[in-house]
């Protein structure tokens, strides 16, 4: 590419483009950020009240138990999301400035991530009000090893699923189901011992288990769980998929959106 | 004179992808139709072009709607990939986008400005540091903190405009923007083109109208169905245009389109 030679200009790139994303999502609301809390707040006072007081699930300080995975699922849910429709809603830009295409992904998911992140504050106030142990010096850790984790896993799945999707446009639908399917397969309502035993290999072989997993053995009992290693594998394995894709295909884009 | 942009035997095929936008229904029942396809599918819409543009020239590029103008711009900007042959660009190319290309109606047309900049090949730190510039280019005083949804649409092009020539291009290529506007705006839009001309940026200008190419550029050529038909002064080109639009061709090869 003849006018983005190097790397400091995409940033550039990615920059505006997640600051135009991040000024959009709330522009003209009252509440602006906070929306971001309401949908998983919601979501588990419906499950305490379904899981804890109706069906009787054992499960201690069972709210924080689910917001320790929903908010990092919500995250991976909401990046992968959109990305059916990244680069066919840009396709405009796509078609007339030879800029960096993976800009377009990094802005979305930096962007969900940017609001995970403000949950982790929230969270931290509420294992205080619950009385339960506090942060520990292990989140100094394991937050940003989960953090760049989950980032590049994201990241990988979001550039092929767009990319392809400018070629198939069914995925729009596709990946809606399939993440309807993974949010039950993965633990993130139950944990994950309570997986019998000849179904361990499917949170081996959900790239989204490890991960869940991982946050909640961190948020809520200060554990660095080995299925962090799972996790990291899972996300350089998809990179090893996503770039040689989208490599490939990068050029054609202007093309097909 | 320095040439600026080359174009050597350049060739875009483009494959239909129809039978991708079928969906994934049609690809499971009928697979063997994507060999189909490949066979059948392409179309040739530029065929072995080859023209210079010389440093501070204007250069017209004419022909009817669907004769590869745009698809001409789209591989000059690098946007697109030559199937074969090769374009050597020497210099900043700046594409002038249309009328609502990279502005987001939400935001303010100082967020605009930012993200136009960086989207068309500038660092951050350069377009803030034109801002006062293209502010102040653009006339649009303090409508520049109001969302853009709140502007007509000449003034969007005033804006698009001021932001297209502070990147400081080598190559400005426009593409019909100038049909946009009260006949007020697009005489300000000839005497901007005029100053750049003067200030030695090469302009690479697509348009059907006959006029715009004859009194901007000082060369043009005429494409029609992927090819070169006519390459010379506007005047020239304009007249072969007119004279063969009124009376078609009836050596018109037929290696364009293979369907």
């Amino acid at each position: 590419m003849m006018i983005y030679p190097n790397f400091y200009q995409t940033w550039d790139v990615i920059s505006v483009l997640l600051s135009k994303e991040i000024k959009m999502r709330y522009r003209g609301t009252v509440l602006g950020i906070l929306w971001s809390l309401a949908n998983p707040l919601a979501f588990t006072a419906v499950l305490y009240i379904a899981f804890r007081r109706v069906l009787q699930v054992n499960i201690e300080n069972y709210p924080l138990f689910i917001l320790s995975a929903l908010f990092p699922w919500q995250w991976l849910s909401n990046s992968v999301g959109s990305a059916p429709m990244l680069f066919i809603s840009n396709g405009a830009l796509i078609k007339r400035l030879p800029f960096n295409k993976a800009a377009l992904a990094v802005a979305l998911v930096l962007n969900d991530m940017i609001h995970f992140c403000i949950t982790i504050p929230l969270f931290a106030v509420f294992l205080f009000i619950s009385g339960d142990r506090g942060p520990s010096l292990n989140w100094l850790v394991g937050i940003p090893i989960l953090l760049v984790t989950q980032t590049s896993l994201t990241l990988a799945i979001v550039i092929v699923i767009a990319t392809l999707n400018a070629l198939l446009r069914d995925l729009d639908q596709l990946v809606r189901v399939l993440l309807l399917l993974l949010f039950y397969v993965t633990p993130v309502l139950y944990s994950a011992s309570m997986v019998p035993k000849n179904l361990e290999w499917l949170l081996l072989a959900n790239p989204f288990s490890p991960l869940m997993i991982s946050w909640r053995a961190l948020m809520m009992d200060n554990d660095l769980s080995p299925y962090i290693v799972v996790a990291v594998g899972h996300a350089c394995l998809s990179l090893l998929i996503a770039i040689p894709v989208f490599r490939r295909t990068e050029w054609k884009l202007a093309e097909l959106v | 004179m320095r040439q600026v942009l080359v174009l050597e035997k350049v060739t875009k095929e483009f494959r239909t992808y129809h039978h991708y936008h079928a969906g994934l229904k049609a690809l499971v029942l009928d697979p063997g139709q994507i060999v189909r396809h490949r066979e059948r599918g392409r179309f040739l819409a530029i065929n072995e072009v080859s023209f210079a543009v010389y440093g501070g020239e204007t250069f017209g590029i004419l022909g009817r709607n669907g004769a590869g103008k745009s698809t001409l711009l789209g591989l000059i900007a690098g946007v697109l990939r030559p199937t074969a042959g090769k374009i050597s660009v020497h210099g900043r190319i700046s594409p002038l986008l249309e009328l609502g290309v990279g502005f987001t109606q939400e935001l303010t047309g100082v967020e605009n400005i930012l993200i136009n900049g960086v989207l068309l090949g500038l660092r951050r730190k350069e377009i803030e540091a034109k801002l006062d510039d293209i502010i102040s280019f653009s006339g649009l005083g303090s409508f520049i903190d109001q969302p853009l949804k709140t502007y007509s649409s000449g003034m969007q092009i005033r804006l698009g405009f001021a932001i297209a020539i502070h990147v400081q291009p080598d190559i400005l290529l426009v593409d019909e923007v100038l049909a946009v506007g009260d006949a007020e705006f697009q005489e300000k839009c000839f005497a901007r083109i005029t100053d750049l001309q003067r200030a030695g940026v090469t302009i690479v200008l697509v348009s059907h109208n006959l006029n715009t190419v004859e009194t901007l550029c000082d060369r043009a050529v005429w494409i029609d169905k992927g090819r070169i038909v006519a390459l010379g002064s506007p005047q020239e080109v304009v007249a072969r245009y007119q004279s063969e639009i009124a009376h078609p061709l009836a050596t018109q090869e037929s290696a364009s389109v293979s369907v």
